[in-house]
C-alpha cells in the first residue's frame, strides 16, 4: 500500500511538473467542454449535425480516453531517457508489479476521463449502465497506448510521433460507418473499432453486447500480445 | 559470495565477445575491484551480476545460487551504484529517496543519507539543477540506503572533484568497515590501489591478472633505487639489494647532497601496461 501511495503522489507530481503532460491533462477536460458546449450551438444553427452527434461522441470519448495512456506512456518515456528504468529493474519488486501498476494508473484515469465525457456532453447518452460498460471498454485502450507508445518509442520525439500515429489510426474505424458491407469488418483489427460499434449499438440497436464482447475479447488479447513485448524489450527479468 | 565462473557474454547484433570466459570469486567481507580501460567489459559483469543483462553463458553465482535463479528477494540483498547518473530530474533529491524508500524492507532515513553526501542543503532541488557530481554522490547514497550485503559501485569516483572523491572513498571504506562485501570498477589506479583487497586487471573482455595490489605492483618492480644529487644532470640507479654494503652508493651520498631518491616500485599503472599492452585511460 505505502508503495502504491508513493507511486501515485511521484507519478502525480511528474505530471504536474512537466507542460507536455499538463497539457495532455487539460485536453480532456477541454474536449468535454467543447463537446458539451460548441456542439449543441453548431446543432442549433446546423440541425442536420444532430445526425453525427453519435459519432462525435464515440470519437470524442476516444480521444479522452487515450490521453490518460499518453501521459502513462510519456512517464515510462522519462523514465527510459533518464536511465532510471535501470533503478527500478533492481529494486526488489517483479516486473508484472510495475507494468500493472502503470497500466492500472492509466486505465483508471482513463475510465473516468471517458465516463464524464459520455455523462456530462448532454449529448448521445446511451444511459447509465451502458456508460459504464462503454467507458470500461474505452479505458481498455489506455494501457494499450501505454504498452505501445512506451515500448516501440525510444524517447519523447519518438513519442510526440507514435501520439499523432495512433490519433489518426484511431480515426479510421469511424470510416467503417460509411461502409455498408463486410468489408467495414476489416476495421475490426483496430480494437476501438469495436467500442465504436458498441457506443452505436448502445445508442440505436440490439447488438450491443456481441460488439462489446468480441471487442473486450480483442483488447484483452492484444494488450496481452503487447505485455509480453513490453517485458521482452524494457523490462527484461 | 560471489562466483563467477567461464562468464562469457556477447551483445545481441553485434559479432564482438565482450566478455571473454572470465573467473574470479568474491569473498564475503571483500572489496574486489575491476581495474580496466574503457570498453573492457566493467559494467558488462557487474550488470550480468544484478540482472540487467540476460543470455550469459557459463556461471554467475551470489551466495551459491545462479544469478537467473534469483527473484525479486535478490535486490534486497544488494546495492548498486550506477555508473551515470540516474534519477527522476523533476523530483527533488528527497523525493527521489523517498520514492525508493517506499519498496524496501528496511531503509535508512534519506535525510541522513543526504547529510552524509553533503546534500542535506539541496535535498529540495530539483535533480533536474544538480551538477553531475551531486547526481553521483545521490547514486552512492541510493546504493546504500537499503543498508545492503553485497554494493555493485561502477566506477563510484568518476566525474567527482578530490574533495568528493575522498568523501566518497572514505564511505566506501566506512562500508568496508560494516563487513559489507563490495565489487567496484574503475580506470584509476589510486582508488583500485587505495580501496580494493583485490584486484583483477580487465582488458577486451578478459582478466589478465588478479591479485592483491601490493603483489600485482611488486611483480613488476625492478628492485632498484634511483638517486638523483644537486648540481648533477646524472641519474644513479642501485640494485636494493644489500645496498647498506653497496660502496659506491655510500660514497655518492657522501660526497654530495641528494636532490631525490626513490626506490623504483612499479605503480600499478605501469603494471597494467605491462601485463596486459594497453594503458588505462
Ligand atoms: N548495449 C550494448 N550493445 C552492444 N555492445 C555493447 C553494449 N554495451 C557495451 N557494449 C560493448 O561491450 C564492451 C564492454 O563494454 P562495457 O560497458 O562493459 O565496458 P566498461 O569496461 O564498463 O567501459 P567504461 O569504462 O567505458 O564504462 C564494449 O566493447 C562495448 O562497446
Ligand atoms: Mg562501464
Amino acid at each position: 500500500m505505502k508503495r502504491i501511495v508513493q507511486l501515485t503522489v511521484a507519478d502525480l507530481k511528474k505530471i504536474f511538473r512537466d507542460k507536455t503532460l499538463l497539457l495532455f491533462l487539460l485536453t480532456p477536460i477541454l474536449l468535454i467542454l467543447f463537446v458539451r458546449y460548441f456542439v449543441p450551438f453548431i446543432t442549433t444553427r446546423y440541425p442536420e449535425a444532430a445526425e453525427y452527434h453519435v459519432m462525435i461522441m464515440m470519437f470524442a470519448s476516444a480521444q479522452t480516453a487515450i490521453m490518460f495512456g499518453f501521459i502513462s506512456s510519456f512517464i515510462i518515456l522519462d523514465e527510459k531517457d533518464e536511465n532510471v528504468l535501470q533503478v527500478i529493474r533492481i529494486l526488489p519488486i517483479t516486473p508484472s508489479y510495475f507494468i500493472f501498476f502503470r497500466l492500472i494508473f492509466a486505465a483508471l484515469f482513463s475510465f473516468a476521463g471517458a465516463f464524464s465525457m459520455i455523462a456530462f456532453s448532454g449529448i448521445a447518452f446511451p444511459g447509465w449502465s451502458f456508460a459504464f460498460l462503454l467507458s470500461l471498454q474505452y479505458a481498455l485502450t489506455a494501457p494499450l497506448i501505454t504498452l505501445v507508445v512506451s515500448t516501440y518509442a525510444n524517447n519523447k520525439i519518438e513519442g510526440m510521433a507514435f501520439f499523432k500515429g495512433v490519433d489518426l489510426i484511431l480515426l479510421v474505424p469511424v470510416l467503417s460507418f460509411f461502409i455498408d458491407s463486410w468489408a467495414r469488418y476489416l476495421f475490426g483489427i483496430v480494437p476501438v473499432f469495436w467500442t465504436f460499434h458498441s457506443y452505436d449499438q448502445a445508442i440505436s440497436g440490439n447488438d450491443f453486447w456481441l460488439f462489446f464482447l468480441i471487442g473486450s475479447v480483442v483488447y484483452i488479447m492484444v494488450i496481452a500480445l503487447l505485455v509480453s513485448q513490453f517485458r521482452k524489450k524494457v523490462f527484461d527479468r | 559470495m560471489i562466483d563467477v565462473k567461464d562468464l562469457e557474454y556477447i551483445y545481441a547484433g553485434t559479432a564482438k565477445t565482450a566478455l571473454n570466459r572470465i573467473n574470479f570469486n568474491i569473498d564475503c567481507g571483500e572489496v574486489f575491484g575491476f581495474l580496466g580501460p574503457s570498453g573492457s567489459g566493467k559494467s558488462t559483469t557487474q550488470k550480468i551480476l544484478f540482472r540487467l543483462l540476460s543470455g550469459y553463458n557459463g556461471s554467475a553465482k551470489i551466495d551459491g545460487v545462479e544469478v537467473n535463479q534469483w527473484g525479486k528477494k535478490l535486490y534486497e540483498k544488494i546495492g548498486v551504484g550506477f555508473e551515470l547518473p540516474n534519477h527522476y530530474l523533476k523530483l527533488t533529491a528527497l523525493e527521489n529517496l523517498n520514492f525508493f524508500k517506499a519498496f524496501y524492507s528496511r531503509s535508512k532515513s534519506p535525510m541522513d543519507l543526504l547529510a552524509m553526501v553533503g546534500l542535506e542543503k539541496d535535498a529540495n532541488k530539483k535533480v533536474g539543477d544538480y551538477s553531475k557530481g551531486m547526481k553521483m554522490r545521490l547514486n552512492f547514497v541510493r546504493a546504500i540506503m537499503h543498508d545492503p550485503e553485497i554494493l555493485f559501485l561502477d566506477e563510484p569516483t568518476s566525474g567527482l572533484d578530490p574533495v568528493n572523491s575522498r568523501i566518497v572513498k572514505d564511505l566506501i571504506l566506512e562500508q568496508k568497515k560494516q563487513g559489507k562485501t563490495i565489487f567496484i570498477t574503475t580506470h584509476e589506479m589510486h582508488d583500485a590501489d587505495e580501496l580494493c583487497d583485490r584486484v583483477a586487471f580487465i582488458a577486451d573482455g578478459s582478466i589478465m591478472a588478479l591479485d592483491k595490489p601490493q603483489n600485482l605492483k611488486l611483480k613488476g618492480s625492478k628492485r632498484m633505487v634511483e638517486v638523483r644529487l644537486k648540481n648533477d644532470h646524472n641519474l644513479y640507479e642501485f640494485s636494493l639489494d644489500e645496498l647498506g654494503k653497496n660502496r659506491v652508493f655510500s660514497a655518492l651520498i657522501e660526497r654530495s647532497e641528494i636532490e631525490t631518491i626513490h626506490s623504483k616500485e612499479a605503480t600499478l599503472d605501469d603494471i597494467f601496461i605491462q601485463i596486459t599492452g594497453k594503458t588505462l585511460s
